[in-house]
């Protein structure tokens, strides 16, 4: 296959990942596109070991192989989602019958075929034109980059049944300089052109929020747009009225509203600003509002604008608020529009407070997410430096001397979101100087809470205007236990609650991950096996997903040694492995580290993929000139690698960071196309399927070890990886059985 | 011809009884077990033909401790929610029950063995004429249901000693709290309908004044609690 082809290729197979993962996340759940995809990827890992046991095979006429193999690669990614629209996936009843198991290994194999096909492409490539491995790496590396960026400009623009003509297409065009008998190249065609005109439904889970909606009377969707952050769409119904944790005591009308869905979950409504809504100021959210007259308000994640509203009708001067998702500013944005009062912008809120050194009288960060995806544990591994000690210090720095910081959030049976946010508080508050017991109350109704932190003590004013708020509201105080507002019986506290509510930090920024392993007794005794999986569901999917991938990945590395194909070597083992989990690890570690920097995770992910993909290529290029002049070039990277890797952890700023990624990614692309060019052809599959294995594995692994230990451990994790393989570079050519 | 016919009946008659063997052993491992005491309750749970509310495919799971899709994304409850709810409730042969979602038509024809009236409201067309089909043939005559938005309530038949929401909301709709009597009770899960849901328990004293409880978190599958 020529350079072209192959970076058509690459770039395909990357963009189809993005894609993939975006169709999962809209008709199942995120977590759920996680575990499937991570299956789908040991396609790569698999081609090597099918390389390994029939490369006599496909060498005899390499030509029709790379014909071939990109022509069904093409048709795969578009016939396999069409079929796959056909499973009836349920993943969630799996928890519950295990006779739904027999689809979601059919939904496996149909999304892991494509990754085979193209991989098996990929890695014959490498087979045929070892000898010039860096080149070929380097356009399988830019490639990849490009695959990235195209991936995210697909989500962002189209709708999610069309992205596959994007992957399809791109290998088509891996096609165009392929010499083949016209069939072979038309067939893909013919299946693209009626794809174009013919893409599948998406079957979205009648489970989610959005199927559900659309049963209620005269349900239609009135707008769409695709975005980075997820699909918006937005829906109208006459009866269609969304009021979370609205107060017992609200005897008014609620009217119907727009729903706007992400993802199709509901993210929340848009109601028509020219309009005074009663309802929003009975929830606990309002209680600021009665404590503080006429606000400067700081809204951190403002969603559909409810929160602006609410301020306004509460006597806010001014809002400002950020919101992460650029579409959803789009929509909203307009309504304000009209006011000048209301300043709304796109962005993370702790980078927009970094930068801003404005003073406010209110910080509110209002209930973020749905109530279904908080309550099954469904962000629990989602960083979010929103809800870190740091963070609420930085607040607490941008309030004036009697300003709020007012944080709500639902409550969960069992207790453990509320808990979380009082301790990370409390935490906060001590760092700042502030006695908790004077300036820290809170609230509940019977969905949710709204915890207060004054900078100054609370006035008796405001003391009795919160107890009359309470009393008309129908809501209760929270009674803050002397357990943790004393600083010695906190860690006991800690230690012996059964769920993760000790605060969130910068170096741990998982608010969402209660799941302690202690916790599993007390889940299983009370609320049986089915407990774990929904209470702690993204954790779960974490350690199911490791549990299927690695025997699976161990399985498909041993098999051609056990077959008598390929004589172990445990260097090579060791080296191929470092590599692909290294690489992963390096990836995620710069992606945390740059997500404040940049402030918004999409950025951080494009900067930190292209610029790793494209200094790696870079390197790789340069690797066969540097190994012919040094010939322990492999070896003198890797602990290169490793020395970048522990100075970006030391110095710890994000503007290091961004200087180092160029050198730290040049010396990531030489130890591999080094090692590849060691190798005697008929190991080079093998080593080939550990890597693929091992990059599968990383990503899961990475993120286990970042929720356990804290992201730190990721860069020395990397560190340790890169200074083994620089250890094991210098494995003996292994022979063939 | 005769023979024939003696046979079909036999067989019948078999099949009815193993299903009453199924609900008694569904009872009294899943509900007395975990602490439903109310004798109507219980009594009620006893004697509705849960086989002939679900799906024909899922009649052998009918008894099975845990809910079963009826599609259109909705569910028949795991028989101990509708036994906690029932209870929850506190059932009288004198009451007024109004229930919102339909669904299956099971909830309904519990409380049809304890109360006086049922009135049980569904928006979805199809799962309120499929329910009002499967009610009326096992002859539940206290019971009329109305396709229409529940969140409104049944403001003619207002008010209710109890209200029964087997439809999980965000938010406790105004209008069913207006239409509840004083002393009535009003059970409610909360959250999404597929994930985990607080089941709430909506008090009216006499006086007016409202209280709310959260009594256990409930969802799709069954959470085994520990038994009282």
């Amino acid at each position: 296959m020529n350079l072209f082809s192959l970076g058509c290729l690459s770039a395909s197979l990357l963009a189809h990942q993005i894609f993939l993962m975006q169709i999962l996340s809209y008709t199942q759940w995120y977590h759920f596109a996680f575990m499937i995809m991570s299956i789908a990827l040991l396609g790569f890992g698999t081609s090597g070991t099918v390389l390994s046991l029939y490369q006599k095979r496909f060498l005899k006429k390499p030509e029709i192989s790379f014909s071939i193999l990109p022509g069904a690669t093409a048709i795969a990614i578009l016939v396999t989602h069409w079929l796959s629209q056909k499973v009836a996936l349920d993943p969630y009843l799996l928890f519950w019958q295990w006779k739904r198991l027999p689809y979601i290994i059919v939904y496996y194999l149909l999304t892991f075929f494509p990754f085979l096909l193209g991989a098996l492409a990929i890695g014959l490539t490498f087979l045929v034109g070892q000898r010039s491995i860096g080149k070929l790496y380097f356009v399988n590396l830019v490639g990849s980059g490009l695959g990235a960026m195209l991936g995210l400009w697909g989500v962002s623009e189209l709708r999610p049944e069309n992205l596959p003509l994007v992957s399809s297409g791109l290998v088509l065009l891996s096609l165009l300089p392929v010499k083949s008998p016209i069939p072979i190249k038309l067939t893909p065609l013919a299946v693209f052109i009626l794809y174009f005109f013919r893409p599948t439904t998406l079957h979205v889970s009648e489970y989610k929020s959005l199927p559900k909606t659309l049963l209620l009377p005269d349900a239609k969707i009135v707008a769409e747009k695709p975005s980075v952050t997820g699909f918006l769409q937005a829906v109208q119904s006459s009866a269609l009225r969304f009021a979370p944790g609205l107060s017992l005591s609200f005897r008014g009308n609620i009217p119907p509203q727009t729903g706007v869905f992400n993802n199709a979950e509901m993210a929340g409504s848009l109601l028509d600003t020219n309009e005074k809504h009663e309802f929003l100021s009975y929830s606990t959210e309002a209680l600021p509002y009665a404590l503080v007259p006429a606000p400067r308000v700081f809204v951190a994640g403002i969603g559909t604008g409810t929160e602006a509203l609410r301020a306004l009708q509460g006597g806010a001067r001014s809002v400002r608020g950020v919101e992460l998702s650029p579409a959803l500013v789009e929509w909203i944005s307009p309504k304000f529009a009209l006011n000048p009062n209301v300043a709304i912008s796109v962005g993370n809120a702790r980078s927009t407070l970094m930068q801003d050194l404005s003073e406010y009288d209110i910080i509110s960060i209002p209930i973020l997410e749905g109530f279904a995806s908080s309550a099954a544990g469904m962000s629990a591994l989602a960083e979010d430096y929103l809800f870190t000690v740091e963070s609420f210090r930085l607040m607490i720095q941008r309030l004036k001397e009697r300003g709020l910081l007012a944080i709500s959030s639902w409550l969960k049976m069992p207790e453990r979101s509320s808990l979380k946010i009082l301790t990370t508080l409390i935490e906060a508050a001590e760092a700042e100087g502030l006695p908790p017991d004077t300036n820290l109350r809170a609230i509940k109704s019977w969905g949710t809470m709204t915890a207060v932190l004054s900078k100054s003590p609370f006035s008796k004013a405001q003391l009795e205007a919160f107890e009359k708020f309470r009393d008309q509201m129908s809501f209760e105080s929270v009674s803050i236990s002397e357990e943790l507002l004393s600083f010695r019986e906190r860690a006991d506290f800690y230690r012996n609650h059964p769920f993760r509510v000790i605060p969130a930090t910068d170096n741990k920024p998982y608010f969402s991950h209660f799941f302690e392993w202690k916790s599993l007794p007390y889940l299983f005794k009370h609320f049986g096996v089915q407990g774990i999986a929904y209470f702690e569901l993204g954790f779960v999917i974490l350690l199911v997903t490791l549990a299927q991938v690695i025997p699976l990945s161990f399985a498909l590395i041993l098999f051609p040694v056990a077959a008598k194909l390929v004589r172990p070597s445990g260097k090579v083992l060791t080296y191929f492995g470092s590599l692909g989990l290294g690489f992963l690890f390096v990836e995620m570690g710069l992606i945390q580290n740059l997500v404040l920097f940049f402030g918004h995770p999409i950025y951080a992910v494009s900067v930190v993929i292209t610029s790793l993909l494209i200094f790696s290529g870079l390197g790789s290029l340069a690797s066969r000139a540097l190994y012919q002049r040094l010939p322990e070039a492999q070896k003198l990277a890797a602990y290169t690698i490793a020395t970048l890797l522990l100075a970006i952890l030391y110095l710890n700023s994000p503007l290091i960071t961004l200087v180092l990624i160029a050198p730290l990614a040049f010396f990531m692309g030489i130890p591999f196309p080094v090692g590849i060019s060691r190798l005697e052809n008929e190991v080079l599959p093998w080593a080939l399927s550990i890597n693929g294995f091992m990059s599968v594995i990383s990503t899961g692994l990475a993120t286990l070890v970042a929720v356990e230990w804290g992201i730190s451990w990721v860069f020395i994790g990397a560190a340790l990886l890169y200074g083994t393989a620089a250890l094991s570079s210098n494995f003996a050519k292994p022979q063939q059985a | 011809m005769k023979l024939a016919l003696l046979i079909a009946l036999c067989f019948l008659a078999l099949a009815e009884d193993s299903f009453t063997t199924l609900r008694n052993k569904m009872v009294d491992s899943q509900i007395v077990a975990r602490g439903i005491s109310d004798p109507a309750t219980v009594r009620a749970m006893r004697k509705v033909p849960r086989h002939l509310l679900v799906p024909p495919d899922k009649v052998s799971a009918a008894y099975d401790d845990g809910p079963l899709p009826i599609g259109f994304g909705q569910t028949i409850s795991q028989p101990y929610i509708v036994a906690l709810m029932t209870e929850l409730s506190r059932p009288k042969p004198e009451h007024g029950v109004l229930e919102i979602g339909t669904g299956s038509g099971y909830q309904a024809a519990v409380l049809s063995e304890i109360v006086k009236e049922v009135f049980t409201i569904e928006i979805v067309p199809e799962l309120g004429n499929q329910g009002k089909e499967r009610l009326q043939k096992l002859g539940c005559k206290n019971v009329t249901v109305k396709i229409a938005d529940g969140y409104y309530g049944w403001k003619e038949k207002a008010p209710f000693d109890a209200i029964i929401v087997t439809a999980a909301a965000e938010h406790i709709p105004p209008p069913l709290i207006e239409q509840l009597k004083e002393g009535g009770r009003m059970v409610i899960p909360v959250g999404h309908a597929f994930f985990v849901q607080n089941l709430v328990l909506v008090e009216k004293q006499k006086g007016g004044k409202i209280t709310s409880r959260n009594i256990i978190p409930v969802a799709f599958v069954p959470f085994q609690r520990e038994k009282k």
